[in-house]
């Protein structure tokens, strides 16, 4: 049993009261009579009858004295100790395995410095036939060894020692300490004695009691020089780089140098100029530094200002209007070389070539004089909001002629219909009046509704999506007398197909059996919306941006059936349903090849860094969660308090008993 | 107002009364009890034929013409009664109970006015101490009883009673001629019993009266007492107990009570002696027209 507030104790100082009591003991009460004869006389009457008379009174002082002290036993909080105190020796090791482990002295990784040190505290611990669990903290915690005694030591090494080749062993990405210690919880429910010692080169404000980080194993010499992050930006027609460095635990000028590959490449024959930058800054210790690439049309020097910001001016010879590539670097001997470069890739822009084709063309270009607005203007709209991801080529045709069926990524066929369907890309059929050959619909006379008939949802579709069926009405259409089954029907009228998709291997085929004359669509919101859908459905970008941080999960889409990943010369995976999430473990350039639907072979690059926090190898946290303050006090103690309540009563019970006895 | 129930209206209830003693006692010439022994009186008793010294006066002639033999007419004879009082004064007594006083001496007094009524000697003996002492003398005649009781209310009742002291050492207690009455409480460590014995050896015909009062019989009082004795000198004196009462206790009382006075009654009847034990709360009346005729020492 086991006492949560001893202090509860000084309760028993009453029974010292009640013996005093019991001395002094209460006045007797003065009676005047004739004679005390006849009582002396029943003295011996009841002697002889009631021998008991003593114990009674002894067990009454007996009760009052047990009652007093489980009074002052339930202010002590009396509590069953659960989980017995483990006499033994019991600590948890945790391994930070995060990317600033990989600071190196002397050839050697923090990482494995750190394993020697645990190898030999758990050796230690052995020694005195204690217990040890070892955990590793990597992108996500896994428990190596759980509670090992010293004659399983060898589980031990053999869970530690194959850690000690860091290089492959330590991660690139952040750790899960968070998730380690909270592993921890089984054990310390187990023992709550037990101890964590953390081996980290992360340093903490405030620690629990019971965690203990060891960071011995780190030099303090080890400094780093960093390259956080670096984005391009092109504004008004020219790019301007940032790059943000800093360096930890030194003050020192880094150099840091950016080359442009592929610079100002006028088609995709042209390999483009190599353009190289170079920029020192002044670090001070622990301090973000942002050196802007810039313009020097676009700088503005009383504006620009800015603490912590170095501005380089880009002459007008230099200005960078295209690029393939930039690598930036910093040329240091730092401790941690990972973030000593960078590269960013969202300079390439692939070309999407559409052909429209309609009697009555609107000018993409000035679609506002056009005959036929509405598609012009969609489409410029569309150029624009595209504008980072695609070239967006357009060519109009008015004439059936010059239709091409081969060669571009989205054929839109208006009013006019080619007499057999485009062999590649994807095909918009928007008022068929004709069906053309293998399309695999066939078309009726045109019908008019009695009124502007709304449409309905047939199917929910990501074409469909913030598009309001409702609000789109149709005072005539092309009814479809037969469709292919492969065909979706997502909008109707009059039980009639109103838009239809396709998307297989064969076909990529929209039909808008329709006149958008006849509609409002054109003049709504719901006209935009579904042309964007459209795009994002048959051109998803294959990942949403260019730069990413180790362990990130990438969000990978294709256009065509297969996309190729590779990391260097290493090819990693090959995805075949999209969309799909790529898990990047390491740092460095990915490669994602393609081949669309509409046969081009398409490669694009990211880069995924290393996380920045990871970058300040002398990181200071605030706290650790502590797996002590989730445990519940019941899990390792159980109230007595109920019981000695219960005995109590029993025993005020018993003392009243008694006492009713006494008079009687 | 020791003496309350001494008033005319009380003893003018006890005219009807009188002591009826033993008739073998001896006593004096004068007196109105009716003895075994042949006197002088016109209650006729026996004939027995005549021997020489006989007074002639005496023979009946009736009886010689019928037998021609002398017989002598015998009569009963009266004598007069010496009635003793033994007054138990002691604390016990009615030294906080002053109903208790007033009964035991309105006992007296009612046993003394029936006792000179029959024209006997009467004495009352106040026991203190180990002596009794008779402030009256010996009382012939209702006038003297009626000064005597008058100064019954100057009685105090303290101190203890030794009784077979005060018994042994009264000078004036004949042989074989009259009543001893003891009022007391006999709750005394005193051996009374042995003046009873001392009584009986002197051929008196003894009446033992217990007066109790309801306190006394039925002790309404409980928990932890002390109880202070009447008798006792100071609250340290051995008399005095601090008890705690209980209903066992009580129970216990009851008993010792029961088996105290079954024990006197046991004796006095072993002894041929009268016992009668009274509550306070009785009328004093009923005892003397009860209780006294139940054991036939009234009439």
């Amino acid at each position: 049993m086991k006492l949560l507030t001893p202090l509860g104790l000084l309760g028993l100082l009453s029974i010292v009261v009640l013996i005093i009591i019991y001395i002094i003991k209460p006045n007797y009460q003065q009676k005047f009579i004739s004679s005390t004869f006849v009582w002396k006389l029943s003295l011996k009457y009841r002697k002889k009858r009631i021998p008991t008379s003593k114990l009674r009174n002894f067990l009454i002082i007996l009760c009052q004295i047990l009652i007093l002290t489980s009074c002052a036993l339930i202010l002590a909080q009396p509590n069953k100790i659960l989980k017995a105190e483990i006499s033994e020796k019991e600590v948890i090791i945790i391994v930070d395995s995060s990317a600033s482990m990989r600071t190196v002295t002397d050839g050697e990784l923090r990482f494995e410095r750190a394993i020697d040190s645990a190898i030999q505290f758990a050796d230690s611990v052995f020694e005195e036939n204690g217990i040890v669990s070892v955990i590793l903290a990597d992108t996500k915690a896994s428990v190596l060894a759980s509670r090992i005694r010293s004659d399983n030591r060898i589980a031990v090494a053999d869970a530690l020692e194959p850690l000690l080749d860091g290089d492959t062993a330590c991660s690139y990405g952040s750790a899960d300490l968070e998730g380690a210690v909270a592993l921890c919880e089984d054990i310390v429910l187990e023992n709550p004695e037990a101890k964590i010692y953390v081996y980290t080169d992360t340093t903490y404000s405030y620690l629990p009691e019971g965690i203990t980080v060891v960071n011995d194993f780190c030099d303090n010499e080890e400094w780093n020089a960093a390259i956080l992050n670096a984005s391009a930006v092109l504004d008004e027609g020219y790019y301007s780089f940032t790059v943000d460095v800093a360096c930890y635990n030194r003050d020192t000028q880094i150099m840091v140098e950016m080359e442009i590959h592929g610079a100002n490449a006028f088609d995709s024959n042209d390999a483009g100029l190599t353009v190289p930058f170079t920029e020192y800054v002044e670090c001070t210790r622990d301090q973000t530094v942002r050196i802007v690439f810039i313009n020097s049309d676009l700088y503005n020097p009383e504006a620009d200002v800015a603490e912590n910001v170095v501005y380089h001016l880009i002459e007008d010879a230099d200005e960078i209007f295209s690029y393939q590539s930039v690598h930036i670097s910093i040329n240091e001997q730092d401790s941690f070389m990972e973030d000593n470069s960078f590269n960013i890739y969202s300079g390439q822009k692939e070309v999407l070539k559409v052909m429209y084709a309609s009697k009555v063309p609107g000018t993409i270009n000035d679609f506002t004089t056009g005959a036929n607005p509405f598609f012009a203007g969609i489409m410029y709209t569309l150029k624009v909001a595209y504008e980072d991801r695609w070239d967006i080529q357009f060519t109009e045709l008015d004439s059936q002629a010059d239709y091409e069926l081969e060669g571009y990524d989205l054929y839109i066929f208006e009013h006019t219909m080619p007499t057999t369907m485009p062999k590649d890309g994807v095909v918009i059929l928007a008022d068929p009046w004709s069906a053309p050959d293998k399309s695999g619909i066939r078309v009726g006379t045109t019908a008019h509704t009695n009124h502007s008939a709304p449409l309905e949802v047939a199917e929910q579709h990501p074409i469909l999506n913030n598009v309001v069926a409702e609000n789109i009405t149709l005072s005539s259409y092309i009814p479809i007398t037969y469709y292919d089954p492969s065909y979706q029907i997502l909008l109707s009228c009059n039980s009639r197909p109103a838009l239809m998709v396709r998307n297989d291997e064969n076909a990529k085929v929209v039909v808008m059996p329709f006149n958008i004359h006849y509609s409002n669509i054109a003049i709504s919101k719901d006209f935009p919306i579904l042309m964007y859908n459209l795009f994002e459905y048959f051109f998803p970008a294959t990942v949403k941006g260019n730069s990413f941080e180790v362990n990130e999960n990438v969000a990978v889409n294709a256009r065509g059936d297969e996309l190729y990943v590779t990391l260097g010369d290493q090819h990693l995976y090959t995805f075949n349903e999209f969309p799909t999430v790529m898990k990047v473990a390491t740092p460095g350039t990915y490669q994602l090849t393609q081949t669309t639907f509409s046969g081009k072979n398409v490669t694009e690059s990211i880069y995924v860094k290393i996380p920045a926090l990871e970058s300040n190898i002398w990181r200071v946290d605030e706290t650790l969660e502590s797996p002590y303050a989730e445990r519940k006090q019941e899990d390792f103690f159980k109230d007595l308090m109920v019981y000695v309540a219960a005995a109590l009563v029993a025993l005020l019970f018993i003392e009243w008993w008694l006492q009713s006895r006494e008079t009687m | 107002m020791k003496s309350s129930y001494l008033n005319d209206k009380f003893f003018s209830r006890l005219e009807t009364l009188s002591l009826n003693l033993r008739s073998n006692l001896a006593g004096y010439f004068g007196g109105q009890h009716l003895v075994t022994t042949y006197g002088q009186t016109v209650e006729f008793a026996d004939y027995r034929e005549y021997q020489l010294g006989d007074d002639i006066r005496r023979i009946d002639w009736n009886l010689f013409s019928r037998f021609e033999k002398y017989f002598l007419k015998l009569f009963t004879d009266e004598r007069q009664m010496q009635v003793q009082i033994f007054l138990d004064c002691s604390a016990s007594m009615g030294k906080d109970n002053p109903a208790k006083a007033s009964y035991a001496i309105g006992a007296a007094g009612a046993l003394g006015f029936l006792a000179v009524q029959n024209m006997d000697k009467l004495s009352f003996n106040i026991m203190k101490g180990e002596r009794s002492a008779n402030p009256f003398g010996t009382i012939i005649g209702k006038n003297s009883f009626f000064r005597a009781i008058s100064s019954f209310d100057d009685i105090d009742f303290i101190e203890d009673a030794d009784i077979e002291a005060c018994v042994k050492s009264c000078p004036d207690t004949s042989t074989g001629n009259g009543l001893t009455v003891i009022i007391s409480d006999f709750m005394t460590e005193s051996n009374w019993k042995k003046a009873v014995d001392y009584l009986c050896y002197k051929r008196r015909q003894v009446l033992l009266v217990q007066i109790l009062s309801p306190e006394e019989i039925d002790p309404s009082y409980d928990g932890r007492v002390n109880l202070i004795d009447s008798e006792s000198v100071d609250l340290s004196d051995s008399k005095n107990m601090k008890i705690k009462i209980t209903r066992s206790l009580q129970k216990a009382y009851e008993e010792a009570l029961h088996d105290f006075k079954q024990d006197i009654k046991t004796f006095c009847t072993k002894r041929g002696v009268d016992f009668i034990t009274v509550r306070t709360d009785v009328p004093i009346e009923r005892v003397l027209f009860s209780e006294l005729l139940k054991v036939g020492i009234m009439e």
